[in-house]
């Protein structure tokens, strides 16, 4: 496990676009983690100036300042912590319901199964946006609630992707030969068939850390997202919009910053896919 | 029709009419039809012996050997492996029996977790099995590992780092951890180069003496049947045509379908086989066969009654058996 | 020894890989006279693969490399010849190729008919002018199809036209191979390279079809090249055998002298591992060795129980114990 950790790093090192995904998601990370240190204004996240507001960028205020008279720069810095808890937890909790359900039904070949790969159909046929809206609205807006609405939506891809790589997993011959052998079915589930399928899993949770963002900050527009004063990227935007397109500076910090935490993620993920995708990856094995 | 045992020996596993259909299904999931893989197959082990499965691909050899492990599920018929009744059984249910029978696959490298090191592979079998401590496993593995003379390092390498024979190695290694009665091999030579062949063929019979093995050696390579098994039976189309002692039946064998099979085996210093060989065409659809025997569209000596009468296997003469009509009339 | 058809002479070929440089060819000599069958025999990893490979000139660019030596066909080095012209005049024409898997080399999606009949336009469809083009194309497709329905009927395959109309995966093995050889047969070419035809078959469909080659090649006067690492498929069809070990030609011979003196201890021992039903189980001790850092000198000296020092520091010149039997030992006369 730890030479393939090296191989992938090795890897990733050398293809360009995939080394720019990695720095933008590695800044993110950098800008969570120290939000209080960078920031100039930390306080500004919940204090008002009114007097300053709308103020163009300058070397006091680098995005400007907001509605309030808070300086969007360090609002942006806090933002970002809103962002990943949310993507992360989503997307944590969408793998742990999605995939073991999928092992499950993919492992066996009976009514559980079908029963399962339906519901996820049924949660698939919604428009994942709609869906969420629908939750968030009903629940009332608060970060709690947005991660509840984006695991209900998003544990479906896990569940079908996983479905779909047990199911030929279980054609491997060397899943036969340790079936064949007496193991149990959780043995085989998790010893072999997990390690197995997890590059899959790995690249689609990266890939799916940009969609989440998108569609929190979505929600955070629409006003379903965390309420006011929270520093959220969808809900700035969505205060911008009275005041464009004098205040130019104040849409285009979030959307910026969302633009960039999107494109990191798909990029990082697309390079993890050539990487480790079982069909490029065989002739490394070989 | 029984399969009694051929002589005073035990019989370590029987097999009475043992069936396995694979139903054929059209685009729309409907099933249309049948593809008998085995069909009425009945064959007894004795214990000790060497019982080689020949046939050419699509007889059903490999469908036989993974039916009587229980990887197969058999559409009927019965297997009765030390006394015990195991058909049908789910994979829980003969986890007991998994240890006594076990079989090697065609493609070790394949049958190996490409992610696993050899030896947690090695390892697992015992996990599953047995309740002995980290260290009596290790000790286990160890002796293994020594039997099948590959050394200790290899317990720390990938399966995709070791050479073709030491993957076969490897893979026998994994089931003889458990000590098994009844080893099933399929295909076990099939990939290897000549020069590999020969000393894993040794070490078949070095393992088979050392732990008092009885093996079932499934394999299309006829020349290395012969100077392995004790008794061959020869398939075509999911039934066995002959069985019988493996000289005996290479000397004079007795169903059509053994003479043209063991005619085209290139023997290097004898005639060419390519000057005389006459068996023309390929075997059938197996999802539609003739009626009555299955050879007969490819066979010389076809009469009108072969398309007529489903051949059985009968027994001949001490411990031949075949099953054409026209070699029972000449015994008769 | 008269003039050859082809004759390939000292040549290197190295492959790099991520581990290192491979030498998986290292001066290799090979001849063959018209309408003669030569067996290339040897295990897997000895470079037969790649010999045929760089007669047909289809080693993969990027990695592999001809360092040194010739391949003269028909009086013409074909290593100096340019890759659009060995494609125009040689491969495909005077050179073909039957490959040991049939079904990978059909596309799934066209019936067999279709990729036949695709390439006869391409290799003789001589009509630039699009008026003349019409008229003439319907007859010369008339003509192709006549040709190839002749053909299939020459390799043996019941209801060539039904078999025309079908799709790869609805004939079997022994059938696609016998389509592969009438394919090879089609532009009339002067030498044949048949890749392991036969592996991948059983033993009766292998009879039936190594018994096809040997009388298409014979009727027809072609040269075969045929690699296998069965040694009884050989003996069945060859006229001639070489044998390879690790990249090195070891000992080349007519087949009976071949089968019954051996005179490399690496054919000696190869013919004693063989299953028989007098010998014991004689396997060679060791491992066919890697091509990255080869053993110097014989690379079978490791394996070998006559290697003496001469083997180990350099590789032994070409020995004729006879007229037609070369050997590359310093030992030749050892199992007289």
């Amino acid at each position: 496990m730890f030479e393939s950790a090296k191989f992938i790093i090795s890897k990733l090192a050398k293809d360009r676009t995939s080394l720019v995904g990695a720095c933008l998601i590695a800044g993110l990370l950098l800008i969570a983690l120290f939000a209080p240190l960078l920031a100039p204004y930390p306080q500004d996240v919940s204090e008002f100036h009114p007097p300053e507001r709308l103020l163009g960028p300058s070397m006091l205020h680098f995005f400007g300042t907001d509605r309030m008279g808070s300086d969007i720069f360090s609002r942006m810095l806090f933002g970002a912590r809103i962002t990943i808890a949310i993507a992360v937890i989503a997307i944590g909790v969408s793998v742990l319901i999605g995939v073991p359900i999928g092992l499950i039904a993919g492992y066996n070949k009976n009514w559980i199964s079908d029963g399962l790969m339906r519901v996820s159909d049924i949660f698939l046929a919604v428009p994942q946006i709609i869906l969420a809206i629908a939750i968030a609205q009903t629940l009332g807006p608060s970060i709690e609630n947005v991660i509840l609405a984006l695991s209900a939506t998003y544990w479906p891809f896990w569940a079908r992707l996983v479905y779909a790589e047990t199911r030929s997993a279980l054609t491997e011959t060397y899943v036969e030969a340790s079936i064949a052998l007496g193991a149990s079915p959780f043995r085989v589930m998790v010893f072999h068939v997990l390690p197995n399928i997890s590059s899959s899993i790995i690249v689609r949770t990266t890939i799916g850390m940009g969609g989440t963002i998108l569609t929190a900050a979505a929600l955070g527009f629409l006003g379903l997202g965390p309420p006011a004063p929270s520093p959220e990227w969808g809900r700035t935007i969505a205060e911008s919009r009275e005041f464009l397109p004098e205040a130019w500076w104040y849409a285009t910090a979030p959307g910026v910053a969302i633009f960039l935490v999107v494109m990191g993620f798909n990029l990082f993920g697309d390079g993890l896919r050539d990487i480790l995708d079982p069909r490029t990856r065989r002739s490394h094995d070989g | 029709m029984k399969v009694k045992k051929t002589d005073g020996s035990d019989t370590i596993l029987e097999i009475n009419e043992l069936s396995k259909w694979f139903p054929i299904t059209n685009a729309w999931n409907r099933k249309t039809g049948d593809l008998k893989a085995i069909d009425g197959v009945s064959l007894a082990v004795n214990k000790g012996e060497i019982l080689g499965v020949v046939g050419e691909s699509g007889c059903g050899k490999s469908t036989l050997g993974k039916t009587i492990m229980g990887i197969h599920k058999p559409s009927s018929g019965s297997i009765n492996f030390e006394g015990g009744e195991v058909a049908g059984l789910n994979p829980s249910q003969s986890r007991k029996l998994r240890k006594r029978l076990q079989y090697t696959y065609q493609d070790p490298g394949s049958s190996l977790d490409p992610r696993w090191k050899i030896g947690r592979s090695l390892d697992e079998p015992l996990k599953i099995h047995t309740d002995l401590s980290k260290e009596e496993r290790f000790e286990r593995v160890r002796e293994i590992l020594d039997a099948v003379n590959l050394p200790e390092m290899h317990l720390e390498l990938y399966p995709h780092e070791i050479s073709g024979g030491q993957q076969r190695r490897v893979g026998l290694a994994r089931i003889l951890t458990l000590h098994p009665s009844l080893v099933i091999l399929d295909e076990p030579t099939s990939g290897l180069d000549v020069s590999v062949q020969a000393t894993i063929l040794k070490l078949f019979l070095d393992l088979k003496k050392k732990f008092d093995l009885t093996y079932i050696f499934i394999s299309h390579d006829l020349s290395v049947v012969r100077m392995m098994c004790d008794r061959i039976a020869v398939m075509y189309l999911g039934k066995i045509v002959e069985l019988g002692p493996t000289e005996a039946v290479f000397k004079s064998p007795r169903h059509p379908y053994t003479q043209s099979l063991l005619s085209a085996i290139p023997e290097i210093g004898g005639g060419r086989v390519t000057e005389n060989f006459w068996l023309e065409g390929e075997p059938p659809d197996p999802s539609r066969l003739p009626s009555g025997c299955s050879f007969r569209t490819r066979c010389p000596f076809q009469t009108q009654q072969c398309a007529l009468e489903q051949p059985t296997l009968v027994n001949r003469a001490g411990d031949r058996w075949d099953a054409c009509i026209q070699s029972r009339k000449t015994f008769s | 020894m008269g003039d050859s058809l082809l004759s390939v002479e000292n040549l290197h070929v190295s492959f790099s890989t991520e581990n290192g440089v491979a030498e998986v060819l290292d001066g290799v000599n090979l001849s063959i006279q018209t309408g003669e069958i030569v067996g290339l025999v040897g295990e897997s990893g000895c470079g037969k693969t790649t010999l045929a490979r760089s007669i047909l000139g289809v080693l993969p660019k990027n990695s592999a490399k001809i360092s040194d030596g010739s391949i003269i066909f028909d009086n013409q080095n074909l290593l100096d010849m340019k890759d659009q012209d060995i494609a125009r005049d040689i491969r495909g024409r005077l050179i073909t190729f039957i490959p040991q898997d049939p079904f990978s080399s059909f596309n799934p999606v066209f019936t067999i008919g279709d990729q036949i009949m695709d390439l006869m336009k391409w290799k003789y469809s001589k009509h630039e002018s699009p008026w003349f083009a019409l008229r003439a194309r319907k007859k010369e497709r008339e003509n192709n199809f006549q040709r190839v329905l002749e053909l299939l009927q020459t390799v043996q395959l019941p209801d060539p036209e039904g078999i025309l109309r079908k799709y790869p995966h609805e004939v079997s093995g022994g059938q696609r191979q016998r389509i592969m050889i009438a394919m090879a047969l089609l532009p009339e070419p002067r030498l044949i390279i048949a890749d392991e035809p036969t592996t991948a078959l059983d033993v009766t469909i292998q009879a039936q079809i190594l018994k096809l080659l040997k009388r298409l090649a014979r009727e027809r006067n072609v040269s075969v090249i045929f690699t296998t690492h069965d040694l009884g498929a050989a003996y069945e069809i060859c006229d001639r055998v070489t044998v390879m070990y690790a990249g090195q030609e070891a000992e080349s011979a007519s087949v009976d002298k071949f089968f019954e003196k051996p005179r490399h201890p690496y054919t000696k021992s190869l013919l004693g591992s063989l299953p028989s039903k007098s010998g014991g189980l004689k396997g060679i001790p060791g491992q066919i060795p890697a091509l990255i850092n080869p053993p110097s000198g014989c690379r079978f000296h490791p394996r070998c129980s006559l290697a003496s020092e001469d083997c180990i520091t350099r590789r032994p010149q070409v020995n004729w114990p006879s007229d037609d039997h070369m050997v590359r030992c310093y030992h030749p006369k050892i199992y007289d």
